[in-house]
């Protein structure tokens, strides 16, 4: 109870950030390009955290949704929503297709195959110049159309807009792993062996979960693209999968508030504070280091354990 | 039509023949107990009757249905059910969790909750019911194991050394709580075990198992002095 209103006022404040800081539109950026990483990070927790498979090529499904998108949006003219779901759709399809060839691999092999199948859609958005026009990148991706009396123009609004889609990641995270299938999840990664033999058909179920994970990735990409305005393989390659992965781990694998924590830690505190490039990986080198050390179960472990300490000082 | 039966089971890993030829009817219920030196076949038995590997030649049949090579949680549904040698429970869940996790991939989770409390009474462990099974003893999680496989309401149980690394103690209640279910629901049981106090006092037969084969069945006390099962184990 004392942690849904915690969240509520959580949410509510980001919501307000707009109002309470309005001269710092930075602040607002790098916000929104937390809620653009926290998105496919959530999908990534479902099959890393819960599940126990660690994709090193899920931003090559956020990609597949966003050149989806792209496409449908700027050469066939369909507007943004119809375009949303198609690319959420095509993420999940390929998520489930490829899902299927790589669950036939377990631990480090299927990591292996799924860095392959993410260096390879890469390949397919770096190369395939008259579908997703190469490396220089795909320009002119509209910003969303307008919902109602909504639009999402401004940079304020399409921060309620990322922050909303972020919400609903969130959300269905939270439904899932609440749920007999979220259980399922959960026992696939403790023992797989185990589960099968108390009825559970683990390769639909992984593959269930692979598709989810696509598609929430490919939520993320189809709103990254249409707030960049240009859609750039760059976005989608090895190093952000890498990213995604790290953003997982450092929030907390495995834990609800995980991707928001470490999209904020990870990608929002060295935006805001623009620590040098380079510094920022050697920085993060040794964050990750002391981090697998002395907490590693993330920032959420941290935050759950000192809670814990709080509660049992405060009879 | 035999409840369960296998025949010819052949199944080699590279030059070793760890199966050949192995058949085995069993028609009536009853607690069977499998023996056999090392290196018998008992495990590779196991493993290709629940689905884990498949055998290179011979099939496997329940209820006169052929299930030769297929995949356990498909056997898991046509109701047989599975304990492992190495004691496999789920560290994170509770231990009602443990038990109520296959109901819950049923879909039938309602009804079940009375009964896994009932179980998790008959081996001591209710006062652990909302613990995680991680705080179990060793013993203690093979019993959680034990019990969890009843909530699939088997009709073949296949317990893998069952006994191995219990405590005196609660080897009774082990003993004691298979002895019970068996009288609830007599079904097929089928227990490797290698502790023979334990064994030749729960099975009312025992099926010995030498070099891939079956060696000799019997009342315990006709296997305790069968002279072929004593050349068997002492070579």
């Amino acid at each position: 109870m004392l942690k849904l209103a915690a969240a509520a006022v959580l949410v509510l404040l980001l919501f307000a950030v707009p109002t309470l800081a309005a001269e710092e539109p930075y602040l607002i950026h790098v916000l929104v390009l937390c809620c653009l990483y926290a998105i496919p990070a959530v999908g990534l927790n479902l099959m890393l955290g819960y599940t126990g498979l660690v994709s090193l090529g899920h931003m090559g499904f956020a990609g597949i949704g966003a050149y989806t998108a792209a496409v449908l949006m700027v050469d066939a003219g369909l507007g943004f929503w119809g375009a949303l779901a198609a690319g959420l759709f095509a993420a999940a399809a390929a998520g489930a297709a490829i899902g299927a060839v790589c669950l036939r691999f377990r631990s480090h092999f299927f990591m292996i195959v799924t860095l392959a199948f993410g260096l390879m859609l890469y390949a397919v958005m770096n190369n395939w110049d008259d579908v997703t026009r190469g490396a220089a990148g795909f320009p002119g991706i509209p910003r969303p159309g307008p919902l109602g009396p909504l639009s999402f123009a401004s940079l304020q609004n399409f921060y309620y807009l990322a922050l909303s889609a972020a919400l609903v990641a969130f959300l269905v995270q939270w439904r899932v792993v609440r749920s007999d299938f979220g259980r399922i999840l959960m026992a696939l990664r403790q023992d797989e062996r185990l589960s099968q033999s108390r009825g559970v058909n683990a390769m639909f179920y992984k593959t269930a979960v692979f598709a989810l994970g696509s598609a929430l990735a490919g939520l993320g990409g189809v709103l990254h693209v249409s707030f960049l305005r240009v859609a750039a393989p760059p976005t989608f390659s090895f190093a952000e999968s890498i990213n995604i992965v790290l953003v997982v781990i450092v929030g907390g694998a495995g834990a609800l508030a995980g991707p928001a924590l470490g999209a904020a830690v990870y990608v929002g505190l060295p935006e805001y504070l623009r620590v040098a490039a380079e510094w920022r990986l050697v920085l993060f080198g040794v964050l990750l280091v002391l981090l697998m050390r002395f907490a590693p179960r993330g920032i959420a472990g941290l935050v759950a354990d000192g809670w814990q300490r709080l509660l049992r000082r405060s009879p | 039509m035999s409840a369960f039966a296998v025949r010819g089971l052949v199944k080699r890993y590279g030059g070793v023949s760890a199966l050949c030829g192995c058949s085995l009817e069993i028609d009536a219920p009853g607690i069977y107990g499998l023996i056999g030196p090392n290196g018998a076949g008992k495990t590779t038995l196991f493993d290709v009757v629940t689905g884990i590997t498949e055998p290179d030649a011979g099939s496997v049949t329940i209820d006169g249905r052929e299930v030769t090579g297929v995949v356990p949680h498909r056997l898991a549904r046509l109701g047989l059910a599975r304990t492992f040698q190495e004691c496999r429970v789920f560290p994170e869940f509770t231990c009602l969790d443990n038990l109520m996790f296959a109901p819950r991939v049923a879909g039938n989770a309602r009804g079940a909750h009375a009964e896994a409390m009932r179980l998790l009474d008959l081996v001591n462990l209710a006062h652990f019911a909302d613990e995680s099974a991680a705080t179990l003893s060793f013993g203690q999680r093979r019993l959680l194991e034990l019990v969890g496989v009843f909530m699939l309401r088997p009709r073949i149980l296949m317990l893998d050394e069952p006994a191995a690394g219990v405590n005196p103690a609660l080897l009774e209640v082990l003993s004691a709580f298979i002895g019970r279910m068996y009288e609830e629901r007599p079904c097929l049981f089928l227990v490797v075990e290698h502790n023979m106090e334990f064994i030749m006092s729960l099975a009312r037969e025992i099926v010995v198992m030498h070099e891939g084969r079956v060696l000799e069945r019997g009342s315990p006390e006709a296997i305790q002095s069968s002279p072929r099962v004593m050349e068997a184990y002492l070579g």
